[in-house]
């Protein structure tokens, strides 16, 4: 909260002296550089073996939906323990994939990108050990704290780290309803802790990131907390009185490199990008050589549970 | 190996000493006739044999010489020379007072050359003359010592108008800042656009930016000497200046004539007090609520010395400063009334208490206990109350840290050909990085009052110092200075030390010109955390710790130094730094958050640094001056940032200072400074790519479009961007005129005076500003320039 203040007061005496001041358009544009190719693709043994393939645009570059800069004809090589398994077919919007394909723990799995006119890039990565959740409750509960009465789950996750080995979790939360019309809508639910175990945590806003160096070899008991809310979306014809939300927990292990870029990718959209002269700037990792972007594994087990809702009319 | 041998020639040197014999010694103290002042630095030397010394810091000297009749001549620069004839037998004191000049002429120029920087075995060291800071264009009309160093080679500004220094490549915590010896933490007023140095209590200020001598240590890039007049022990004297944002005010006389003196210099500024009643008018219209803020920063400066005898002075001086940022805000009506107080304050205060005593003719000793404190303060109140209910909030948070120190230093001259200096200190650091004390009291449910302290806790080291050091000649060409200092510094359970040779050579190629090397070693228990750009009053002081090693730099430099003729020098230096354990702060750490736990906010690396320095400069005639250039190149390795060295933000390729005085009469001098500077590196993404889509990866990708545009703007590596050329003219004029009360000076000038609007911070938006609706969504990158041609006017007078 004081940072806040802080930042708010130096934000007021710096404006105060910037009001002599001027901004003004630096006409030296920023250098282009040559486009690389970027991987962006988890897989794990739940999923097909699918990768998108995009390229590097110049930072002033408009952003639109339409044109996101997907690579179109490139030869997406895999190779398992280093021997060559097999070319990923194209499917839309820069994915690629191979139906039918399920990777499988303890192999190191291999991506090639080739591409007429770029640098050919490659990442490698393997599949961390499944770790299930062995026990999880929820509490609801009342609270006032921002000056109206909001309804809280408390949750409790328990899990057994595995000794001697490194292990990275993330633990996420959806949410999803169906309207009269039986379209199910899904959102992400975000998930917090109390400030006194917000240190256990690399990110510990909307999601949970963290790794086991304070509790290898332990059982884990993980307490957050989420906020239900419900805003049906304007089409969903919600009509009744109450509406059964369904969560989903997802306990999540991960690569080292895949933790790695999560780490420095969370840091970067908390610090909004190059927008704070005052933040020290996020390289975000990559593990992808010549390249940019992430190909890691994961593997996820999950909890669902339901709460009623009860709409305010 | 290094450090033995070392050792052991040092050893032998002290052997050396006692070979000599059948000598008597002159001693005694050099001073400013008409005020008492001690002249630091000052020449002392046979004007037969050119051997010779100069002043110590307290104006003492002593060299020693055959028995019989000698010409001694004792000089200084910008005062009329004195030679005496004297006939000596035995150990002799002499206290010679010298006279100002009215001119700076040929004679009192030339006649301070015999330990110049031709002679000396030192390196890398600027002193500069009072009188000459005080006639270059300033900004905003406050004369600025820092800023004045800035304009020598090796030495940088940091950025746009900033007092920081950035010394060969290292950063602004790297600078040993002393005021009459006692660490000064936060040379900066107002966010660093001012230092805290009022010019008119400064007798003299010398920087070292290698080659360090052994009595020195603590910090990695320089030291910065500043030394406090210490009164007219003569007659009373005021001198004062009023400018567009500060007034000051210096009183200086004698309590007993010729025995003890003292000097009080004050300033304020007042912008605060102007904008007062408009502040008042225009928050009256804003329905009720009365609003009355304001900013404004003083300094204090006194000293009181007494001379007990001609062996024994005592001097008690004292620097307070403080910022202070407030803003009030009342509401009151009939049947409420709010009121919401906030200040922001941070200030230092360093007092220092120093003895010399003479023991005899060749051991001097100066011991010193002193006490610095640089406190930082946030505080702010709330209370409302109406008729049936009262709360009441306040928030205080405060960092900083206190130095207790003790320390004793000798100078010992056996004879002329060395200069033993040796000594010891100890400070008791305490560091207080960042505590909050929260209070909470409603009339309603007083139950659920609050009165709490959280934070860091404070932590306590001890830091020990001692050297030895010998500059001595060797034969009529080489002179050398040469020495150990040993550090150490205990925390929590942990105890670094360190043992650091220092080793300066001159040779003497002709009476003009001599060559020079040296190497040091310097080692550094306390850490600034700080703003990369600007000098926030939230920087944090804070020691090493069981995680975070003590830094240490390494320095070799090589120069030469050449008189051309009468009037000009020339100087030439080569450098190369290296540094190991430096910190930084890790990726995506704010820095207004620097009271969490800052252990886990930094990381550590290395850093290098290397260049050559070109002066050229002309200290006669009308016109005087300087042209100095900087070639450098300074890189840091930090892991956990980038697994490549990047460009260090201050590392400027090209520095180039041009500074020319014109003194036309006794009525009129003209003052004009020209900067350039490469730009400043900082980190700008050059382009951006698309980042891992979650919603594909956990709910099973089944649409295989990007639900959103997840870009993450690609940085390459840190500092990967130059801002544009930094380069800004001052010019200033001073018009002087002798009055019946005493002399006042009109000064007048104006900084950046052809209104270049250099970069303060450059960052990416969207062209908000085009004239063209579609195009406002591009991107573009922006500069924030700050201080477009600022013109002053201060009127100074002293009688």
């Amino acid at each position: 909260m004081f940072g806040k203040r802080r930042s708010f007061v130096f934000a007021v005496f710096l404006t105060a002296l910037f009001t002599s001041s001027c901004i003004k358009n630096i006409n030296d544009d920023i250098p282009k550089t040559e486009p690389k190719l970027v991987i962006n693709g988890i897989i794990n043994p739940d999923s097909i073996f699918k990768v998108n393939i995009s390229k590097t645009v110049h930072v002033f570059e408009n952003e639109t939906q339409q044109n996101l800069p997907f690579i179109q004809g490139a030869v997406v090589k895999v190779f398992k323990d280093g021997e060559f398994l097999f070319n990923l077919d194209e499917g839309n919007n820069g994915y690629y994939l191979k139906s039918g394909f399920y990777p499988s723990r303890a192999h190191i799995y291999k991506v090639e990108v080739e591409k007429a006119g770029y640098t050919t890039i490659s990442a490698e990565t393997g599949l961390p050990d499944f770790i299930p959740v062995n026990d999880f409750d929820t509490t609801i509960r009342i609270t006032t704290d921002y000056g109206y009465p909001e309804t809280v789950i408390d949750c409790k996750l328990q899990y057994h780290d595995p000794a001697g080995v490194e292990n990275y979790y993330r633990l996420d939360c959806f949410v999803s309803y169906t309207d009269n019309d039986g379209v199910t809508f899904v959102e992400r639910q975000y998930v917090y802790v109390d400030d006194a175990n917000s240190h256990l945590y690399d990110k510990d806003y909307s999601y949970l990131l963290w790794s086991d160096v304070l509790n290898d070899g332990n059982d884990v008991t993980v307490d957050f907390n989420t906020y239900v809310y419900f805003y049906p979306d304007e089409n969903s014809g919600m009509n009744s009185d109450s509406v059964e939300l369904t969560y989903t927990v997802f306990l999540s292990t991960m690569s080292e490199d895949y933790y790695k870029y999560d780490k420095t990718r969370s840091l970067y959209y908390e610090n909004g990008g190059s927008s704070d002269p005052f933040t020290e700037p996020v390289l975000i990792y990559t593990n992808v050589d010549n390249g940019y972007g992430i190909f890691g594994g994961a593997g996820s087990d999950t909890i669902s549970f339901k709460y009623l809702y009860e709409i305010q009319k | 190996m290094i450090v033995r041998k070392g050792i052991l020639f040092l050893l032998l040197t002290v052997v050396h000493l006692f070979a000599f014999s059948q000598k008597v010694t002159l001693s005694g103290f050099v001073e400013d006739s008409s005020t008492g002042e001690k002249l630091l630095g000052a020449n002392v030397y046979n004007v037969k044999t050119y051997q010779g010394t100069i002043t110590n810091n307290y104006g003492f000297y002593s060299f020693s010489q055959s028995p019989g009749t000698i010409t001694i001549k004792f000089s200084f620069v910008g005062y009329n020379p004195k030679v005496l004839t004297l006939y000596l037998k035995s150990d002799t004191t002499i206290n010679v007072l010298l006279q100002p000049a009215v001119e700076l002429d040929e004679v009192v120029v030339e006649s301070s050359r015999i330990e110049n920087a031709v002679q000396s075995s030192q390196m890398s060291v600027t002193k500069l003359p009072m009188q000459m800071v005080k006639s270059l264009p300033v900004f905003m009309g406050e004369v600025d010592i820092i800023k004045t160093l800035q304009l020598l080679p090796g030495i940088q500004s940091g950025n746009e108008g900033a007092s920081g220094l950035y010394v060969r490549g290292g950063g602004p915590d790297q600078n040993l800042i002393l005021l009459d010896g006692v660490p000064v933490y936060n040379a900066n007023h107002l966010f660093g656009f001012f230092s805290v140095f009022n010019a008119d209590a400064i007798n003299s200020v010398s920087l070292v930016k290698g080659g360090f001598p052994a009595r020195y240590g603590g910090r990695l890039s320089s030291v910065l000497d500043i030394r406090m007049k210490e009164g007219n022990s003569k007659e009373f004297h005021v001198t004062g200046s009023v400018g567009f944002i500060a007034a000051k005010l210096t009183v200086e006389g004698p309590i007993i004539k010729d025995k003890t003196s003292f000097i009080i210099s004050g300033r304020r500024t007042y912008i605060d007090i102007l904008a007062k009643p408009f502040i008042k008018m225009a928050s009256k219209q804003n329905y009720g609520t009365t609003l009355n803020t304001g900013y404004y920063f003083y300094d204090l400066n006194a000293k009181i010395n007494h001379k007990f005898s001609e062996k024994s002075r005592l001097y008690l001086s004292a620097y307070m400063g403080s910022d202070k940022a407030y803003a009030d805000e009342i509401y009151k009506s009939e049947t409420l009334s709010d009121e919401d107080n906030f200040a922001l304050r941070w200030g230092n205060i360093t007092t220092s208490l120093r003895w010399n005593y003479m023991f005899n003719n060749k051991l001097f000793a100066n011991a010193r206990m002193s006490y610095s404190r640089y406190k930082f303060d946030v505080f702010e109140q709330y209370k409302s109350q109406d008729q049936s209910y009262s709360e009441e909030y306040r928030f205080n948070y405060f960092s900083g840290i206190d130095d207790w120190a003790g320390s004793v230093d000798f100078d010992f001259v056996p004879n002329t050909s060395q200069y033993i200096r040796f000594g010891a200190s100890n400070i008791y650091h305490k560091f207080n990085p960042g505590i909050n004390a929260y209070s909470e009291k409603r009339t309603e449910d007083a139950g659920s009052n609050i009165d709490t302290v959280f934070g860091n806790n404070a932590i306590y080291a001890n830091e020990i110092d001692a050297y030895f050091e010998d500059d001595f000649k060797v034969g009529a060409r080489i002179k050398a200075n040469a020495g150990i200092h040993f550090s150490g510094f205990a925390v929590g359970n942990k105890f670094y030390h360190s043992i650091q040779p220092r080793l300066s050579v001159r040779y003497l190629v002709s009476e003009r010109m001599s060559v020079k090397a040296s190497y040091a070693r310097m080692t550094q228990y306390i850490h600034l955390l700080s703003n990369t750009s600007i000098g926030l009053p939230t920087d944090l002081w804070v020691p090493v710790t069981e995680k975070i090693k003590p830094m240490q730099s390494d320095q070799i430099a090589v120069g030469s130094v050449y008189n051309i003729n009468k009037s000009f020098e020339v100087q030439v230096e080569g450098f190369y730094k290296w540094m190991d354990n430096l910190i930084t702060y890790k990726p995506g750490a704010s820095y207004f958050s620097a009271s969490n736990i800052w252990q886990d906010m930094v990381t550590t690396g290395k850093g290098w640094s290397y260049g050559a320095e070109f002066l050229v400069r002309k200290n006669l005639g009308k016109f005087t001056g300087w042209v100095g250039y900087t070639l450098s190149w300074s890189t840091r390795l930090f892991k956990e940032v980038s697994d490549k060295k990047y460009p260090y933000r201050y590392d400027r390729r090209h520095d180039v200072s041009v500074v020319v005085l014109w003194k036309k009469n006794e009525r009129f001098d003209v003052g004009a400074t020209w900067v350039y500077g490469t730009g400043i590196a900082v980190t700008l993404p050059f382009d951006k790519y698309l980042s891992l889509d979650d919603y594909n990866n956990y709910l099973g990708g089944g649409s295989n479009v990007f639900s959103e545009l997840p870009y993450v703007e690609n940085v390459q590596n840190r500092n990967n961007y130059r801002m544009p050329a930094y380069h800004r003219l001052d010019i200033g004029l001073n018009f002087h005129k002798k009055t019946k009360w005493g002399s006042r000076t009109w000064s007048v000038g104006i900084y950046n005076a052809y209104f270049r609007q250099n970069a303060f911070f450059v960052y990416i938006d969207n062209d908000y500003e085009n004239p063209d609706p579609t195009k406002r969504n591009n991107k573009v990158l922006k500069k924030v320039s700050l201080f477009p041609g600022i013109p002053y006017l201060t009127y100074s007078f002293r009688f």
